[in-house]
């Protein structure tokens, strides 16, 4: 048993036992909460147009013109990952959970010309994720920051921990009172609402990072972000009011590009399924853009897809498409049509080069984007780092 | 403190090693083959690097990546946002290190450039460093305002003696130039030993292009302001060569008397100042050199070699000869057999009359004369009675038949010899430089093993160290030179050369970058080894000091 583990259940005096199980890295892919980037459908009949331009035809073609004249927008790339590892399984009263740690790289890189690329900044991050009955008392936050600063106390004086700097972030409990409904595997759930915690811990970084960019005025009209994956956000629900509209401000020149989406998400501006739209998406032509309010946050996104290349060459009929959002500042605004055109442009161009043959996504990859996850990949500790600390 | 431009990277397929060492740098950097950069490294000592490959990478894993990334193809200069994630990485070879830790660099360690100091101590130039420091040229790095010039000082004891001996110049004709390149070397020495007094050296050179070396003593007045500023930096006088006598071959039918590309004028103005001089053959001064006319003949059964000897031993009818025509009439006597009147010996007539044919068509020029009269010299005589320190010797023969070259060559060579052997004269120079251009008409792979002239010549490359006979020779092809002449000679410089040559073993040991520069270096560039430089260096010299005939 190692350092935490040991301190866990020593501190404990018997309130905790650890039963030594077999530590493992939990691969991303086969845990996953979503199998899109996208949450369940929302119930919209047919949904209603989010651009100016309310015409009513299925797709727009951005034209050759549009893509050779324009200046780049994009100059902000932002990225975030976590791999979560099973560390152990521990007893609490009468029931055994799942424990949980989880890495946390979220980084931003800057495009300044053709030739610069640079990191902008890295957040990283290592946490623990404990079932709530951990907090035997109640005791809340305050209980998870001390636990949290005692095992860092406890481990600090590890030669590889003093040479990495290593530290543990936060102290996150998931709950263990219902069952997840949209869990396939019941034997699995709290292995997945921890992963969901970690999860969400990943997310609220993401949107630190977007709103330190807008404090320090670095995003703006010709200085847009984009963001991997979508802006739905999980933790949207309990936000007050203020927190809502600080968000939709923040995210007002940023864009989410999703390479894997539910093409069903939402139906077309006659209530018809929009995947065959999607999929019949001629080279650079987008859908209209729709209004799409989430269920899980409340919040209002335009929604738009566009294909980027010659679909001759792509695996699949959807593997050139990218799903586009943005955040509609109030409630029943529109985005202007020239915006979203000259916003598909840019993404069009950004998806060259390619990173064919160092990604199977390349088809659907915008470039920047493909360096900022591989720069975050890259700030990623050793996995067996990790896993010897417990 | 110097620009920063890399770190080291060490990876498993390119590690860091006791030799060499591997970093990153922006691909927009411009870097050149044999530019030093450094890196900090143990106990804050500093490790040099001079660079060997520069490769541009990016992240595309093969051609098609690129092929896609075109749009499929799309030849326009600019498709997408941005450019493709691409970086230099550089091989350097390690040097030297301030603190002699010759353990791996280690991987993250900054990579910079260097100062002239710097570049100094990477290479061991340093004025502390280099005790009898002779130029031999000057090394430019880098680009723009880091540019740096470094002057290239060796140790004359290793160019020279008494530690290591000879230089062996080679580079195609013309853009190479070679010539000029060891007359600057050569200039420079007259210029050393002219102001460190102390030991003596005098030159002996040979003309076999043109009048190439036939106004070595006239200023050049094309040497424009760059040029003289250079020597200026360098510390070397932009003065032409200095005590120069010119020794032309005779002939009987030619208005100056000499068998020479030198115009009739230029040779008559020479005479009026007492430098030119016009030589000859007596056979009782050289009877003893008559296997040097045979060099170039094969001779495997040794057949021309027995009547050699047999006349250098004044045996039958061949004592008290005095001339050559004498030698003639004797030789064709031998030619008959004895029912015809001939006179009778041990070598058999049919070898005679080989050798007949041999040396009549040698003896065939002016320069193997009945006797000398007026200023007319004998070349050997001049060099064991009259070759004074600091006096520069050049000997025409640029206009001569190959066999008489060969002849002339062999002759001073053992006269050279002969001097610094047994000469009884008190004021004989400490060192003789021989300067021999075309080196494969004497020494190449294909001149007869039991030649004479070859084997005065491994004598020189041999034993010439100790007795101070220094060979500086001149080559198109250095791999066509006899093994253990080139062996011999401490010091390399490597001109422009072609491709075919660099592929011969003589260049394995030449890092692939350097040898494909050999075959791009700009005339007036080297590429120089020596034992006394931590490596390969490559230098630049000024333009030609003296007169030049740029059209022969």
């Amino acid at each position: 048993m190692g350092r935490i583990l040991n301190y866990i259940e020593n501190s404990g005096k018997g309130v905790y036992h650890c039963y030594q199980t077999k530590k493992f890295f939990l691969e991303t892919t086969d845990y996953d909460i979503l199998n899109y980037d996208d949450k369940p459908s929302s119930s919209v009949k047919a949904s209603k147009f989010a651009e100016s331009d309310q015409t009513r035809v299925p797709s727009v073609l951005i034209k050759d013109g549009q893509l050779k004249r324009i200046r780049p927008i994009f100059a902000y790339f932002l990225d975030g990952s976590r791999h979560t590892y099973k560390v152990d399984d521990i007893s609490i009263g009468k029931r055994i959970f799942p424990f949980l740690a989880g890495q946390i790289v979220v980084g931003c890189c800057e495009r300044q010309d053709r030739d610069t690329f640079k990191p902008f900044r890295l957040c990283h991050d290592l946490v623990l994720a404990l079932p709530d009955e951990f907090d035997y008392d109640d005791e809340g936050e305050n209980y998870c920051r001390l636990y949290c600063e005692k095992i860092n106390t406890e481990i600090k004086d590890l030669a590889f921990v003093k040479l990495s700097n290593l530290k543990f972030s936060k102290l996150l409990l998931y709950k263990t009172d219902r069952i997840d409904s949209y869990s396939a595997n019941s034997k699995d759930s709290y292995k997945n609402r921890a992963v969901s915690v970690i999860q969400t811990q990943m997310t609220n970084k993401e949107q630190e990072l977007v709103a330190q960019l807008c404090t320090e005025n670095r995003l703006d009209s010709s200085h847009y972000l984009i963001k991997d994956g979508s802006l739905e956000y999980n933790s949207g629900r309990n936000k007050s009011e203020e927190e809502r509209l600080k968000y939709r401000e923040n995210y007002r020149y940023v864009v989410g590009v999703s390479k894997s989406f539910d093409p069903e998400l939402i139906p077309d501006f006659e209530g018809h399924k929009l995947s065959k739209t999607i999929a019949g998406l001629k080279p650079h032509e987008r859908t209209k853009v729709y209004r799409y309010k989430s269920d899980f946050n409340g919040e209002e996104y335009a929604v738009w897809y566009l294909r980027l290349r010659q679909d001759d060459f792509s695996e699949t009929n959807f593997s050139d498409i990218v799903k586009c959002e943005m955040v509609i500042l109030n409630e029943g605004d529109f985005i202007q049509t020239d915006l979203i055109n000259s916003i598909s442009a840019n993404l069009i161009n950004e998806a060259y080069p390619v990173c064919y043959g160092n990604d199977t996504r390349w088809a659907n990859h915008l470039y920047p984007v493909y360096l900022t996850e591989t720069y975050c990949k890259s700030k990623y500790i050793n996995s067996e780092i990790v896993l010897n600390l417990f | 403190m110097e620009r920063i431009i890399g770190k080291v990277s060490a990876t498993e397929k390119f590690p860091s090693t006791i030799d060499d060492f591997y970093f990153w740098t922006d691909k927009k950097q411009i870097l050149s083959p044999f530019d030093i950069v450094k890196v900090k490294h143990e106990n804050e000592s500093v490790s040099y690097g001079v660079i060997e490959e520069i490769n541009h990478i990016t992240d595309a894993p093969s051609h098609f990546t690129s092929y896609i990334s075109s749009d499929f193809g799309s030849v326009d200069e600019r498709i997408g946002n941005m450019n493709r994630l691409g970086m230099n990485y550089v091989k350097a070879r390690v040097v030297s290190n301030t603190k002699d830790i010759y353990t791996p660099v280690l991987n993250g360690q900054q990579v910079s450039l260097c100062s002239e100091k710097d570049v100094k101590q990477a290479l061991g130039l340093t004025e502390d460093e280099v005790k009898n420091p002779l130029v031999c040229g000057y090394l430019q790095m880098y680009q723009g305002e880091e540019r740096i010039k470094v002057k290239v000082l060796l140790n004359s004891h290793f160019l020279i003696g008494p530690d290591g001996a000879h230089i062996n110049i080679s580079g195609i004709s013309g853009l190479a130039a070679k010539t000029s390149y060891s007359m600057f070397l050569l200039r420079a020495i007259q210029n050393k030993f002219k102001m460190e007094g102390g030991e003596t050296a005098a030159f002996v050179f040979f003309n076999v292009k043109g009048r190439d070396l036939m106004a070595i003593d006239e200023p050049n007045p094309e040497l424009d302001d760059s040029d003289k500023a250079i020597y200026s930096d360098l510390g070397l006088s932009d003065q032409p060569f200095e005590n120069v006598h010119y020794y032309y071959p005779y002939s009987k039918d030619d208005p100056a008397k000499v068998q020479s590309y030198a115009l009739a004028s230029d040779v008559e103005n020479q005479r009026m100042k007492g430098v030119a001089h016009t030589y000859k053959f007596t056979f009782g001064e050289n009877q003893d050199k008559l296997d040097l006319l045979l060099a170039n003949e094969d001779d495997s059964s040794g057949t021309l070699e027995s009547c050699v000897n047999y006349i250098i031993n004044q045996e039958g009818g061949f004592n008290n000869i005095e001339k050559w025509e004498t030698l003639k009439t004797e030789v064709d006597k031998c030619t008959k057999t004895g029912s015809n009147g001939g006179q009778r010996n041990e070598i058999q007539v049919a070898s005679w009359r080989k050798f007949k044919r041999c040396i009549t068509k040698a003896l065939s020029n002016d320069v193997f004369a009945k006797n000398t009269v007026k200023d007319e010299v004998e070349l050997c005589h001049e060099i064991q009675y009259k070759l004074k320190p600091n006096q520069v010797m050049v000997i025409d023969i640029a206009r001569l038949d190959e066999n008489t070259q060969s002849f002339v060559f062999g002759s001073v060579a053992r006269a050279i010899y002969d001097l610094k052997l047994g000469a009884e004269r008190d004021d004989i120079p400490n060192k003789v430089i021989l300067f021999v251009d075309e080196l494969n008409k004497y020494a190449s792979n294909d001149v007869p093993k039991n030649s004479p002239i070859l084997k005065q010549l491994l004598d020189i490359a041999e034993r010439g160290r100790s007795l101070g006979i220094i060979m500086v020779s001149v080559e198109q092809f250095r791999s066509a030179i006899h093994d253990r002449v080139k062996g011999n000679c401490a010091t390399q410089a490597y001109g422009r050369t072609n491709a075919i040559e660099v592929s011969k073993a003589d260049y394995k040991y030449i890092p692939k970058t350097f040898q494909n520069m050999m075959t791009r270096l700009s005339q007036g560039e080297y590429i120089i080894s020596n034992p006394a430089l931590r490596s390969l260096v490559n230098v630049k010299f000024p333009n030609p000091v003296y007169k030049q005939f740029p059209n022969g």
